[in-house]
């Protein structure tokens, strides 16, 4: 360390440990925030009342008539 | 009862819905079964091991002839046998299933996913007899030696390969918010086990990577595919959609960006860098949005609707499961904290918590699911009905007793490992109680998975009387 410079609370705390996690989280987040963005450009956030109907597209417990088990 | 007003644009006519429904429950039926089967069995196994190893904390002489019976043995096994065996195998089958009928196509190369089964249940005999041998990597979450660990990633890619295919030839447009979290939870999975087990981490290191595996395993995998069955099953027992379909988006992105930090919280007062320790807090603190936009969208969901609970059995569980969802999740961020994390680590409060989340939640979701599906993939009621109120009543006591046991327990614990002036063994004879009661409950749940267990064969073999209606249903008109 040069003469007069402050020690650090980082010195020798970006050991392997940090940079793993750190990379490995990196590349994570990235991922993540490409599924978003895919997902918003192709509109899966749009109408989502509807969306919310898509469970029942098997035609299984045919509504109204509630609860089947 | 609220009925849809319009239908879905991209829903499709009743007739094919119903055609298509026929094949995906046709594609997905021999793999799903089996891995089904295989839960229930790794559950009981699993059950056993747990109790064994509680048992010991009260009669500490007690096995220890054999090495195999060592307490550092059995609950290691434990933890293998419920977490990859039981809760694992079940969640897939559940997605498996789940899969095909929200794509609207047939499971892609069903073959291929009971290949996986097999090699999953390859993983587990081999990794647990390592376990039971004495051969361990020796890092919490990832005991089973890493050689091992190839036939589990061998299995899971297959599996996730055909789950990843089946959603490619999906028919709908739109992804509902259970396929976000199952497809997710397939990329996730791969992901941190396959980093977690590369052997190139050591010492301190290893460990920041072993807790950011364990609590992701828990966080990333099993919540995920539990919310996904949960987000599934309420709905459509109901008869009615979430009740704001943006919020289980805004629960299902938040828990995405959020979680994959937590696991460090395990490290407080560990020799890991203080600012990584406070990311993982702060990371802890932030899944209170995402808990509390899904407890808010299911207890929204179910307001008006409890008397359903009666009705349902599946609605019981899950609901029990989703309640239970929440209540740990707000304990996990609460434990992250230092002040508390101070008293509660390396105590009896932990284990507690541990399995709120993974029996609490997890499994009474798991248990729902059953219920549902199971009548579906044998085309046949739950034979006894009672034996399905037993299951309910024990599991819930069970695990109500064994969480307020060590929960009180393990803070005293604490409190008393703090104070200097306590001889150690002091601190041990006044958990003494606490750790009896902790068996009880979990011998309720042991007698809860027998219940299950046996119904589960009745079921599958088509024994006992032949039912007439679905389980509980009588007196639903008036509920």
């Amino acid at each position: 360390m040069p003469r007069g410079t402050a020690p650090s609370n980082f010195s020798g705390a970006m050991s392997p440990i940090a940079f793993y996690i750190l990379a490995i989280c990196l590349v994570g987040a990235i991922i993540a925030g490409a599924a978003f963005a895919w997902a918003a450009l192709r509109g899966e956030f749009t109408d989502a009342a509807q969306a919310a109907f898509l469970v029942f597209d098997d035609d299984d417990a045919p509504r109204p008539s509630g609860p089947s088990r | 009862m609220t009925a849809p007003s319009r239908p879905y644009t991209d829903s499709p006519a009743p007739d094919v819905a119903a055609s298509e429904r026929v094949a995906a429950d046709r594609s997905t039926r021999r793999p799903v079964l089996l891995f089904f089967h295989s839960a229930v069995i790794w559950l009981l196994i699993g059950s056993l091991l747990g109790l064994v190893a509680s048992l010991k904390f009260t009669f500490p002489d007690w096995l220890t002839g054999q090495a195999l019976w060592t307490f550092g043995r059995v609950r290691t096994a434990h933890l293998n046998a419920v977490a990859y065996g039981w809760a694992s195998m079940a969640l897939i089958g559940v997605a498996v299933w789940m899969i095909p009928r929200l794509v609207r196509a047939p499971l892609h190369r069903p073959l291929v996913a009971t290949a996986a089964a097999v090699g999953w249940n390859l993983f587990l005999v081999l990794g647990i007899g390592a376990v039971l041998a004495g051969w361990t990597d020796g890092l919490e979450w990832l005991e089973i030696p890493y050689p091992i660990d190839a036939v589990v990633a061998v299995s899971g890619g297959l599996m996730a390969f055909s789950v990843l295919m089946t959603v490619a030839r999906r028919r709908t447009r739109h992804f509902y918010v259970s396929v976000w979290y199952v497809l997710a939870a397939m990329v996730w999975l791969p992901i941190i086990f396959v980093t977690a087990n590369l052997p190139v981490f050591g010492g301190v290191g290893q460990a920041a990577l072993n807790w950011w595996y364990g609590h992701n395993a828990l966080g990333l995998w099993i919540t995920s595919l539990s919310l996904a069955a949960a987000y599934y099953l309420v709905p459509k027992v109901l008869g009615r959609p979430i009740r704001s379909y943006s919020l289980s988006l805004v629960g299902f992105w938040a828990l995405a960006f959020f979680y994959s930090l937590n696991g460090i919280h395990h490290l407080i007062g560990g020799p890991v860098p203080t600012w990584l320790i406070t990311v993982s807090i702060t990371a802890s603190v932030m899944m209170v949005i995402p808990v509390a936009a899904t407890a808010v969208n299911f207890h929204t969901t179910m307001l008006g609707r409890f008397g359903t609970l009666r009705h349902s059995p599946t609605l019981a569980f899950v609901v029990a499961g989703a309640m239970i969802y929440t209540a740990a999740s707000l304990q996990g961020s609460a434990e992250a904290l230092r002040t508390v994390n101070r008293v509660t680590h390396f105590t009896h409060f932990t284990v507690g918590h541990a399995h709120l989340g993974v029996y609490g939640f997890a499994s009474m979701i798991l248990f729902g699911a059953y219920y549902f599906i199971v009548p579906r993939l044998v085309n046949w009621e739950w034979p006894r009905p009672a034996l399905i109120r037993w299951h309910f009543w024990l599991a819930l006591g069970g695990i109500a007793l064994y969480f307020v046991s060590l929960t009180i327990g393990g803070w005293i614990e604490g409190v008393w490992m703090l104070d200097a002036a306590r001889p150690f063994g002091d601190v041990v004879s006044v958990t003494k109680p606490y750790l009896v009661a902790r068996s009880v409950g979990g011998a309720m749940m042991m007698a809860a998975h027998c219940v299950f267990a046996y119904h589960y064969w009745l079921m599958v073999r088509r024994r006992g009387p032949e039912p007439q209606e679905p389980a509980w249903a009588e007196g639903r008109a008036a509920g």
